[in-house]
């Protein structure tokens, strides 16, 4: 690191450049990443905190995507799902988006329609109270005990629970019965099946049997149609930028070993080993992704401490974390393809009459 | 003292060939050459003559068709690339034509550069650099870096750099022609007293002739092969 160092000093400008281009592009990964854990936990909060290990679905009809909006649960699917090998519970929750009032205020939900004391039903819900999402609570300033109405049907509220939320509105836990009415014969007993598994459960066995498709809970959230579409796209973006980097950040270190290959030239004539200059040269890729990569991740940390109570930005390990530890390894590898030209370099070039 | 008659550099019937298109370019013909320690010769030729080549092959960039290369008295001929890059950094120095400084190093930091590539990051290779570049009289400017520099400055850095190693043998490549004649004809002065003090052997390739002095030994390549001059003749 003897010259990589003096050379980032020396050429600080060009350094500097580089630096500010490699932390806009981690600044903007890093909040892509908290912005799409927090979409997407606002997609599938409800989902993801069920106490279910699969969710099980209406086959679709041929030619279409398995979806939670389209599914319905039979009472002869629910029954035959009841007496499967390795199912220790099978409990229908009927999923609505609606209306809700809140003193005389309409409020968009979405209705999570429970048999109240089933496994999947959150402590509290009850044929008059329900539960409702934190963010409907904060944004309405409701308080546990206040009334909301769904349906014409009023209910207490009995608890607010964190994480329950469904393709980006606040759900609210209400008693089967009244998600039943509010729906009709028609819906059936229920958009899906949460199910809660033992030894013996053989997902085959319980598809065709019943007729439906369970998917482990994670693997269920893709029936979500707005957390697909909009992951796939915030993730694509994150790829391509990811991608971008590794560009820049080769093309760069490709310009700037062009310009040293002289002084490559001689310091291989004097005895440097390519060894000894790859390492240095790495070192100083690694200087700057690491700099510039801190200084984005760090922006990124300000702006999105900044922005929380307005964008559904999530600040963890992975959405930080991850994303500023592949930008430095993809960095790198982009920084390993240009310096190619470190190992070729011929040091005969040194001499005057071999140029 | 006990002085080391093994010769700094011996070439022995060193020819070096390339392949163009359908037939071959020889640019060394047959070459043979000894360089002693504490002897300092001058290599001349005109254009493609092959003294870059020559250059090349003694040290140990560039490996010959034919003939054998002996660096202190071992035969290097056959060395691999490994032991060659260790070769030339602890028995050989070399002098470019431009200096080729590092342009983010300071003068003490381009010697001290050489002894890192070995390694050595100790105070005693600090204390090496600093009486060398006070051997070149460049005491007081060894924190400046390159384009802080004279050219003459730069050149005397590239030879001190060259024997920050304490090499056998200096190979030194046109030294002299980005310089003003005054400025010339000190540097070879300068190598020429390093040769004696140091006991080097020195190779040096160039084109400007007025910068030797009279009692300098000069040989002559032509088309590949070599000639060696006495200096009454060059003189007369």
């Amino acid at each position: 690191m003897f010259l990589a160092i003096r050379d980032l000093w020396w050429a600080r400008g060009r350094f500097l450049l580089m630096t500010a281009a490699i932390a806009l592009i981690t600044l903007l990964v890093v909040m892509l990443s908290g912005l799409t854990e927090g979409l997407g936990r606002q997609s599938t909060s409800a989902i993801t905190s069920l106490r279910a290990d699969q969710v099980a679905m209406e086959r679709p009809a041929s030619g279409e995507a398995l979806s939670m909006s389209t599914s319905r649960i039979t009472a002869a699917a629910l029954a035959q799902a009841r007496h499967q090998p390795g199912v220790r519970t099978a409990d229908p929750i009927g999923i609505s988006s609606t209306r809700i009032t809140i003193d005389a205020t309409p409020a968009p939900a979405t209705l999570f329609g429970v048999d109240p004391g089933a496994a999947v039903a959150p402590r509290g819900v009850s044929a008059a109270s329900a539960v409702i999402s934190s963010d409907l609570a904060a944004d309405h300033a409701v308080q546990v005990g206040d009334t909301i109405g769904v349906a014409g049907t009023k209910l207490r509220v009995a608890r607010i629970v964190d994480d329950a939320s469904f393709s980006h509105v606040p759900v609210v836990w209400v008693p089967r019965s009244l998600w039943r009415h509010t729906n009709g014969t028609a819906a059936g007993e229920g958009t899906v099946l949460a199910l809660q598994t033992t030894e013996g459960y053989d997902a085959a066995a319980f598809d065709s049997a019943t007729g439906l498709i369970a998917k482990s809970r994670s693997d269920s959230l893709s029936a979500i149609g707005s957390y697909s579409a909009e992951n796939g796209s915030l993730t694509l973006i994150r790829v391509l930028l990811i991608a971008i980097s590794a560009l820049v950040i080769g093309a760069f270190f490709t310009v700037w070993t062009v310009q040293r290959e002289g002084d490559l030239a001689v310091l291989k004539a004097v005895g440097a080993r390519t060894g000894y200059l790859l390492r240095d040269a790495l070192g100083q890729a690694l200087l700057t992704l690491l700099i510039g990569g801190g200084a984005g991740t760090a922006a990124a940390l300000g702006l999105g401490v900044a922005v929380s109570g307005q964008v559904p930005v999530v600040i963890s390990v992975a959405t930080v974390a991850v994303p500023f530890g592949l930008m430095v390894v993809v960095g790198l590898v982009g920084a390993m393809a240009a310096l190619r030209r470190v190992v070729t370099v011929d040091p005969m070039t040194a001499l005057a009459g071999a140029r | 003292m006990t002085q080391d008659a093994t010769a700094a550099l011996e070439l022995h019937d060193v020819g070096v060939r390339f392949r163009d298109g359908a037939g071959w370019i020889h640019a060394l013909r047959e070459v043979t050459l000894t360089v002693q320690r504490g002897e300092f010769l001058a290599v001349t030729g005109p254009s493609g003559s092959g003294k870059s080549t020559l250059l090349a092959v003694a040290g140990l960039l560039l490996t010959p068709t034919q003939g054998t290369v002996r660096l202190a008295g071992r035969d290097v001929t056959a060395a691999g690339s490994k032991e060659r890059t260790d070769l030339r950094r602890h028995d050989i120095g070399f002098v470019f034509q431009q200096p080729h400084l590092l342009g983010s190093l300071t003068a003490l930091e381009q010697l001290q550069m050489v002894a890192r590539l070995d390694g050595d990051r100790s105070a005693t290779a600090t204390e090496h650099a600093e009486a060398l570049l006070d051997q070149v009289g460049l005491r007081q400017v060894m924190h400046k870096r390159p384009a802080a520099l004279s050219g003459g400055q730069r050149q005397r850095v590239g030879i001190a750099r060259a024997l920050m190693g304490d090499p056998k043998l200096l190979l030194v490549d046109e030294p002299t022609s980005a310089l003003d004649h005054e400025r010339g004809v000190a540097i070879v002065d300068l190598l020429r007293s390093l040769t004696t003090e140091r006991r080097l052997g020195t190779l040096l390739v160039t084109h400007d002739l007025g910068t030797l002095g009279d009692r300098d030994e000069v040989a002559a390549l032509v088309d590949g092969r070599l000639a060696r001059q006495p200096a009454a003749v060059r003189a007369g």
